[in-house]
This record gives structure tokens, sequence and C-alpha cells, in this order.
């Protein structure tokens, strides 16, 4: 059997290359059980100081999730620090939905104070003075008292997509910052695919290809 | 004996069969030539062969000399004339199937006028002009530092570069752009249109110019590593944005662990989805229905665990009460598969004797049927060697036999489930799926754009570090 490129697709794939692929995947989300479940499983060893890691790491992004953005930060700076100073779009992120949690819980005067003390700093760059102004208290207290929130510009900052977005950059920044991927493998897999078929799809037009749909793909 | 399968018309399961047999038989042909190297799960471009000296075939009418080795080039005489450039391409074409190409020239001397260049040609080129002059040619000029792209008048790109310089000229195949190199600094770059092969070329024209060319060889003065990894994160950024839709990856983790029998690591996985905020959406839309997943899961499971042991016997009886129809030919593939693991465990556990009565037992039958006897020879070569894990039979002794086998008898369990209709999904798990769509996808957009560019390396993705 020659070592043809069209037989590589049939010929077997590395089993350690796809055990790695799952326990990316797995310290990625912070999974430590099943990780270690895994690991069990497959009988390979793995240095346990990425796991204490992960301990610390799930706890930031839950903070950040369920939007108590100012224990995720304190967390952050003590896990790794300098990272919020790094990465200014985040960091301006954590802040506002902190901002947002305060002015939600009425802390009006708090609100004021925090913004005034930690967003000065931000205001000396043109793409953040945009964003500030969106947080302004008046617009703030009409969301609060909007019949349909939901209309207001700055609802979506209140949702929980949004969090979860936040969450999510606050992941990648810190397995950047100690030197792990940001994007597990499983996650460059799935992009690779969509943009290659994507790719394919342009270059045939109408005949050939269909637009890559990853549902149909894994439910064929 | 029963009819060898390979003559009728062969049911589904000895599809599966034949498929873990040539899976072993691929491992045994690639280890056995590098018995120290692990199987390989990228493709190599192997097959390519790089430019490595100059020609001395297709001289440029005499006008230039090549020094001995290949590798410089000298103008002796005066120059009369446009005609008369003492140009000369590389012995091969710049291979394609990579990222970038590259390689660089040393300007000894430059000569009277220092008309000295580096750049691309194709083998139509007339071997008598600057590349660049003409149509389909490519050159970076160290007299005006202008780059000529198939015109008489060149376009300003560059510093001039004179005795002592180091010139670099390569190919980016993924921006399609030529790209040039002054002293290890990029000068600048310019789009490669031209179609097919091109020759990396040099060219001397006044008296006494004279160059030495470096293929690779030697170390280039221009840190070619760290252009390729930052071309390589330029080529990543793009991606970085793409969409991943929500709970695709932990779909596909799910179905793969279904699929080879993670009993355990599935329930885990479970309860820290359902703990996730948003929950992860267990129910699964994106993948198979969820009762052909969990099929045989727990006995799957069960029997893995004893192959992954080495526990052959009671795996055959096992499989005995479980699934009998699985083993009840003695010389379907499974059997075959569970017989030589067998014998590979006593030789691992030194029961030379043993081992050599279980195999006149059980391989005679196994002998005559075609496609099997080899593999027989492989474990057969195990008794021959003091020590057989460094021979080129040593990977019969790794776990990742031990990984086949159970992944063959996992195959054969999920297809007796009766809702299964293409016995082929059996294989492989979602996941690897994904993984052949990807390559497959890679190389058609390759052979769609010339076969220039770099196939999909898995690899590259598994080991990239932090940027990854």
């Amino acid at each position: 059997m020659d070592a043809d490129p069209r037989q590589y697709e049939n010929i077997g794939l590395n089993e350690n290359d796809i055990h790695k692929i799952v326990k990316s995947y797995l310290v990625h989300n912070c999974f430590k059980d099943t990780l270690e479940s895994f690991i069990a499983c497959t009988g390979e060893m793995q240095p346990t100081d990425h796991l204490e890691d992960m301990e610390k790491r799930k706890r930031i992004y839950y903070f950040a999730l369920d939007g108590n953005a100012s224990k995720a930060i304190e967390l952050t700076e003590e896990f790794a620090p300098g990272l919020l100073e790094e990465n200014k779009d985040l960091h301006f992120d954590l802040l506002s939905l902190h901002f947002v949690e305060l002015v939600c819980s009425r802390k009006i005067d708090e609100a004021l104070g925090f913004a005034q003390s930690k967003f000065t700093p931000f205001g000396k760059e043109q793409k953040y003075v945009e964003k500030l102004e969106m947080l302004s208290m008046q617009d703030f207290m009409a969301l609060l008292a909007y019949e349909e929130p939901e209309k207001s510009p700055m609802f979506h900052l209140l949702s929980s997509e949004h969090r979860q977005h936040v969450a999510d950059s606050l992941n990648r920044a810190i397995l950047a910052h100690t030197k792990l991927p940001s994007y597990s493998v499983m996650e460059r897999l799935i992009q690779q695919t969509t943009v290659v078929r994507q790719c394919l799809s342009q270059e045939s037009g109408k005949d050939g290809h269909q637009p890559f749909s990853l549902k149909d793909f894994l439910k064929s | 004996m029963s009819e060898a399968t390979s003559q009728s018309e062969p049911p589904a399961k000895d599809l599966i069969g034949s498929y873990f047999l040539d899976l072993w038989l691929y491992t045994s042909k690639t280890l056995a030539l590098k018995p120290e190297t692990e199987l390989k799960s990228e493709f190599e471009e192997e097959g390519e062969e790089s430019p490595t000296a100059l020609d001395t075939l297709n001289s440029s009418g005499g006008f230039s000399v090549v020094g001995p080795d290949k590798l410089s080039l000298l103008y002796p005489n005066a120059n009369l004339h446009g005609h008369d450039v003492g140009v000369v391409q590389a012995n091969r074409p710049a291979p394609l199937k990579r990222l970038l190409y590259y390689f660089e020239m040393y300007v000894k001397s430059a000569g009277a006028k220092g008309q000295i260049s580096i750049g691309f040609t194709t083998s139509a080129f007339k071997l008598r002009r600057q590349p660049g002059w003409e149509a389909n040619s490519y050159g970076y000029h160290g007299d005006d530092g202008l780059l000529y792209r198939g015109h008489g008048k060149g376009d300003p790109f560059g510093p001039t570069y004179t005795t002592g310089d180091t010139v670099g000229g390569g190919i980016n195949y993924a921006t399609q752009e030529f790209f040039f190199t002054k002293n290890g600094v990029v000068v600048g770059s310019v789009y490669k249109d031209v179609k097919g092969p091109v020759f990396p070329t040099v060219a001397v024209h006044s008296q006494n110019e004279e160059v030495t060319v470096n293929f690779g060889k030697d170390p280039f003065i221009f840190d070619l590593k760290a252009y390729e990894a930052e071309q390589r994160d330029k080529q990543q950024s793009k991606i970085d944005n793409v969409h991943i839709p929500q709970d695709a990856s932990y779909g596909i983790i799910r179905s793969y662990l279904q699929h080879y029998g993670y009993e355990e690591t599935l329930k885990l996985l479970d309860i820290a989805g359902k703990s996730t905020v948003p929950p992860v959406s267990v129910v699964p839309e994106n993948s198979l229905n969820e009762k052909d997943g969990t099929y045989a899961l727990n006995q799957r499971k069960t029997l893995r665990q004893l192959i992954k042991s080495g526990k052959i016997d009671e795996t055959f009886s096992t499989l005995g009460n479980w699934y009998p129809q699985i083993v009840q030919d003695g010389t379907s593939t499974t059997c075959f598969l569970l017989h030589c693991q067998k014998f590979i465990e006593l030789v691992r556990d030194g029961k030379l004797e043993e081992a050599i009565m279980y195999g006149r037992s059980e391989f005679d039958k196994f002998k005559k049927l075609s496609g099997f006897d080899d593999l027989v020879k492989d474990c057969a070569a195990l008794l021959a060697y003091e020590q057989p894990s460094k021979s080129s039979v040593g990977y019969l002794l790794q776990e990742s036999q031990r990984e086949l086998v159970a992944d063959a008898v996992n195959t054969m369990i999920l297809s007796t489930n009766p809702n299964v209709k293409d016995a082929n999904l059996c294989v492989h798990s979602c996941l690897e799926r994904l993984i052949r769509q990807v390559t497959a996808c890679f190389l058609e957009k390759r052979s769609l754009n010339g076969d220039q560019g770099e196939a999909f390396q898995l690899s590259r993705i598994l080991n990239s570090g932090k940027k990854g």
C-alpha cells in the first residue's frame, strides 16, 4: 500500500493525537474530573500542576459568567498579574459588567464613584470613548424604567450571551497568559473545516459544494 | 476450512474486518522501515524534491561560468548588450506543497557594474536575459534595487545591493507572493502572477561579477523559521473569528467517548455539561441518535478494558457469552486479531514456549487466507529477537496494537446494533470523520490552487504554542 494522499483519509489517525484533542477540550473547559477519568481510562500520564490551575481558572470563569465581575477581576489579578493591563478591551468589558451590576442593584453612588475612578484611564482612547458614552447613567436609569427594556441599545450588556462572550474571552486570555493554547484543538478543527469548506464552495460556485453546515455534517 | 472471505461478496462485518487489517498492514509497513519512530499521523510531503544546485545543462550560451560545486557563478568577460546575460536556473523548480520556499545568493563580487539579480523564472525563459525582463519572470536587481516582472521597466522595490550582501528570494504559497530579502531583512513582496513551476534564478552581467548560491545546505542569513511562524500566525488570526456553534465541541467529544465506550468519562462529562451556564444541551441534536451512541456502552467498555490489560482469554469467553455471532466463525478477522494479540501477550510475558505452541495451533488456519499471512509473519518474528521491542516488529508490543484490537472489537459490537444501516459509520466516530473531512477538503482546495501550498496537518495544531 503506497502512502497516497487520498489513502490517508482512510488509514488510521494516530490514537495519541485523538486523545490529545479530547484532553485539550477538557482542559480548555476546566472539566477536571472528566479529564482525570479519561486519563485513567486511556492509561496515559498527565502532569498534575495543570489541574490546580484549572480549578482556579474555572472559578474565575464562573464568576464572570455569573456577572460577578469584581470577583473575576480580583482573582484574575491574583492568578495572572498583568493580564488585564495587556488586554484592555477585556478589562473594559469586565469593568462595564461590574458597573452594570452596580446600577442594576440600585447602588447608584457606588456606581458613579466606580465609573469615575476606573473608566478615566480609558477615556483617552477614541474607541473607548464611544463605548463609555453608551454607559451613560441617564440611559441606564431609563433602561431600568423601560417597559420594554430589550429595546434599549444597552440591553445586550445585561444579556447572558454577553456575559458568556466576556467569560470566554477571559478564559482565552488566561490560557494564553499561562502559555496554553487559547483555542482548544476541537475549536480549531471546527474553524478550519468551516473556512476550507467555505473556500471550496466559493471556488466551485453553484455546482459543487453546498455551503457548509456543521450541524448537517454531524448528523450525517 | 471456510472459503476465504475475499472471494465472495463480503458481508458488512468483513468490510469492518478488512479495514482493521489494512490499518495493521499499513502500520507494519511504515514502522518496519523505521522501528524507532512512532507512526506519524501527519502526511509528510515526501516525494517533492527541492533544488540543490545550479543547472549546468541549460546554460546561458556560455556567457557565465558555473563553478565546479554548482553553487557559484562568474561572469568572466565584458558584456556587450542586453542579450548576453549570464543567467542560470536551479536544477529543479521550487517545490509546491508547502507554505514557503526560499533560497539565498551571496554577492562575492559586484564586478564592473554590479548588474546582478535574483528571482524566479519558468522553464520557457530565454537564458540570455535578466530575470524580470521577459514575461513570466521576476527579478530583484542589485544595480537599481528595482523589481522587474515581465517588462523592461522595473518598479521601485528595495535597496540596491552589491559586494558582500546576501539577498534571498522566496515564495509564499498562502498569499501567492514572491518576497525578497537583503541581509536578513524582508525588502518587499509582489503578487505571483505566474502559473506552474518556477525555477530559482540568479544572474550576472558585467565583468568579474561573481555570486554564490545557497539552497539550504548552509543556514540562511534570513530567519526563515521565524518568518514562517509569523506567516502562520497571520493565517491563523484569519480563522480566529470564525464562529464556533455553541455546544458543537461538546457534542463531538461526547460522541467520541460514546463510540469508544469510555463509560465513566462520559458520565462525568454529562455531569460537567449540566453544570455549565447555560447547561449544555445534552439532547444531541447534533450527534447520532442517543440510543445508537450508548448502544452496549457498558459491555464495550468492559471489553476494551479487558483487551487493554492483555486478558485475551477472558475477552474470548466474554464475547462468546455476549456476542457469540462475532466469534463463532473462527477464521473471522476479529478472531484473528484476538489470537494474534494472545500470542503477543504471551511473548510480552516471556512465556515463549507457550507462545510457540499457541501459534502452532491457532495460526495454521490463517496462513492460507489472503491478507493474514504477512501479519502472522510479523507476529512470529517476535520470537526471533532477544529484544523484540527494539526490532522492526516491536510495534506489536506497544499499546497501539492493543488499541487496534480493542477498536476492532468495539466496532464489531456497534455493528450488531439492528438500527445501524451503514456499518462504515461504526468504524469512526464523528471526531475522526471531521478530521478526515478537513484533510480531504484541504487537499481538494490545494489541487484547485495548482497543487500549491500545504496539506492539513493535525500535528501543527496539536503542537502550537499559546497562540494555537
